[in-house]
């Protein structure tokens, strides 16, 4: 299957601006998470991103899969195996965030039958660092027309 | 023999046999086969996958995931088994009038075992992340992006392979090893093959960085898994180069990367539940062991220990031992109750766990009494580290065939484990 000039124009473009945005969250978390390491007392939040050195450099990774998939600009189908990647990558995170999400809601749940007072805190504050508004959950979401358009692109078992 | 051919083909005859297997392929399928070569699905995921630059950076994010998985979302999970164990501890304190025997089953059986078997979902958990991972055709992989960077530090690409089955369980990662022909290869894979982190150790990780860690237990619990792996590489290098025996140029790795595959849900929880039963099964027979005879320990002499208001565990026999071995670990910032988790986590390292918990160190409360997170750090290094459990030692034995490799392992990374916890309480103690 052949992928159209345009479409892979469009491709590349939508990788491009996703991995730019992955870049900058990633680098954001991780600066602030190996400051916190090395300065607890004095944790920054850069733009109220969570403070995750891991978390970050995963985010790092995510986005130079996605920009690895910058030569599909130039028609380069392999590049194709980039953008698999990043997106496989993308919505994976962002499911796991959600499942730590959802876990530190049972974990509230399960204090709550202990005798505790329920409340919301977890949903945007807990494990996964702003909860729900982890931006990986949403950016995620974001990827999903990408990968589903790289999976159709790719799906016959012969790319040409 | 070997130099010779080398010598004459111009590279190790393993290479040069699998390039003319490649080149004899590659001359019969164009004859064979019409158009264009095909690239398929897995060509293009092996273009990122493998790529030279992200490939060990998307190893390392993908583990990262794996931990989070295998750390926060069973978290609730653990606390629903801890609260029956509590119940069921309460209950039995209270119906079972005789006092030695309600202690025992309240503090021995329920504390002890209870405080082990909070870590189901966890390592069931990391085993259905593995089972993934595996079935996906992504750990031929890992083994692949690793082995470049290994080959480059001398080290032999097969290695990694019973290093990542280290992952679960040192003993079928020794055993693995058979798949290396040079015994040399071998032998030197079996010795560093204990400081890959099993899941034995993950109980202990989980247990003390979720008491000291705060925010960062998940990544000190991936940290422990990073520092096994480094640690491995670094000790098999030094090794080639101090020791004479394992002098010389590792051998070639040729491996052959499956095709990707979607696991099927069926085969991941059979595979889970393959690796979690030995957890379980662990847990009904050395653990449960263990723990009788570590409550009994902790509970006589019973008139010393139970002389006043509150059971004194450190009158008791127990006590006295670890008051006797303390002096090692002081320096370390271990206590005696520290010094006796590590004493009996030579059984199996999941008892170092059951010993707090029969300690009445089963809440994350009463640990920080005894560590503070740079002890608690150094405790984690240590359990990842020092001597492994005894079967793995009997393993080591059977596969070397030699007490002095098996000796050699265990003394090595009693003193590296040593010296890396003094390192961090040494570093962690000037940081403040």
């Amino acid at each position: 299957m052949k992928v159209s000039r345009r479409s892979s124009r469009a491709l590349a473009g939508y990788a491009i601006i996703l991995g730019s945005i992955y870049l900058i969250i990633g680098a954001a978390e991780f600066i602030a998470g190996l400051w916190h390491l090395l300065q607890p007392e004095a944790t920054i939040a850069i733009l109220n991103l969570p403070v995750d050195l891991f978390g970050g450099f995963s985010a790092l990774v995510i986005g130079a899969a996605y920009l690895g998939g910058i030569l599909l600009w130039r028609g380069e189908i392999e590049s194709l195996g980039f953008l698999l990647v990043a997106t496989f990558l993308s919505i994976v995170f962002g499911l796991l965030y959600f499942l730590i999400v959802c876990a530190d809601g049972f974990s509230t749940l399960i204090a709550t039958w202990e005798g505790e007072e329920w409340t919301w805190e977890w949903l945007t504050s807990g494990t996964a660092g702003p909860g729900i508004l982890r931006p990986e959950i949403w950016l995620a979401l974001i990827s999903l027309p990408l990968g589903y358009f790289v999976i159709k692109t790719t799906k016959r078992e012969k790319v040409q | 023999m070997s130099g010779r051919l080398k010598k004459l083909l111009g590279e190790e005859a393993e290479v040069k046999l699998a390039e003319k297997r490649y080149e004899v392929i590659s001359e019969i399928l164009p004859r064979v086969l019409k158009g264009e070569k095909p690239l398929t699905r897995s060509d293009l995921i092996d273009k990122a996958l493998l790529n030279k630059y992200l490939g060990i950076p998307i190893f390392l994010a993908l583990w990262w995931l794996l931990f989070r998985f295998t750390f926060d979302v069973s978290a609730p999970l653990s606390d629903l088994i801890d609260i029956a164990f509590s119940k069921l501890s309460e209950i039995s304190s209270t119906y079972i009038p005789n006092e030695q025997l309600a202690s025992f089953v309240a503090e021995g059986l329920l504390g002890g075992l209870g405080a082990v078997l909070v870590f189901i979902p966890p390592i069931f958990l990391l085993f259905f992340g593995l089972s993934i991972l595996e079935d996906s055709g992504y750990l031929a992989r890992a083994a692949f992006v690793v082995d470049r960077a290994m080959y480059k530090l001398g080290l032999h690409g097969k290695s990694f392979i019973p290093m990542l089955l280290g992952f679960g369980c040192n003993i079928p990662g020794i055993m693995a090893t058979r798949t290396i022909d040079k015994e040399e290869d071998r032998i030197l894979t079996i010795l560093v093959n204990p400081l890959m982190s099993c899941s034995a150790r993950l109980p202990v990780y989980v247990f003390i960085g979720g008491a000291v860690l705060g925010g960062y237990a998940a990544a000190g619990v991936y940290s422990m898994y990073l520092l096994g792996i480094g640690l491995a590489v670094l000790m098999a290098l030094l090794f080639r180069k101090a020791i004479p025996y394992f002098r010389g140029k590792p051998s070639v790795f040729i491996l052959e990367l499956p095709m990707y595959a979607m696991p099927t849900l069926r085969s991941i929880l059979t595979h889970m539940w393959e690796r979690g039963v030995i957890f379980l099964k662990k847990a009904g027979t050395i653990i449960l062991l263990a723990t009788v005879v570590i409550w009994f320990l902790s509970a006589y002499p019973w008139e010393s220990v139970h002389a006043g208001s509150e059971p004194c565990i450190e009158a008791s026999y127990i006590g006295a031992f670890g008051h006797i071995i303390e002096p090692i670990f002081r320096p370390l910032g271990f206590d005696w109750r520290a010094a006796v988790a590590l004493f009996f986590g030579f059984v199996a390292k999941e008892v170092v766990v059951d010993t707090f918990g029969v300690l009445g160190l089963g809440g994350a409360e009463e640990l920080r009494q005894v560590f503070t997170p740079v002890t608690g750090l150094a405790f984690m290094v240590f359990t990842l580290i020092y001597i492994p459990c005894l079967a793995t030692i009997g393993i080591i034995y059977r596969e070397t065939n030699s007490w002095k490799w098996t000796v050699f392992t265990i003394v090595y990374e009693f003193i590296l484990a040593y010296l890396l916890a003094s390192l961090i309480v040494v570093i962690g103690g000037s940081l403040g």
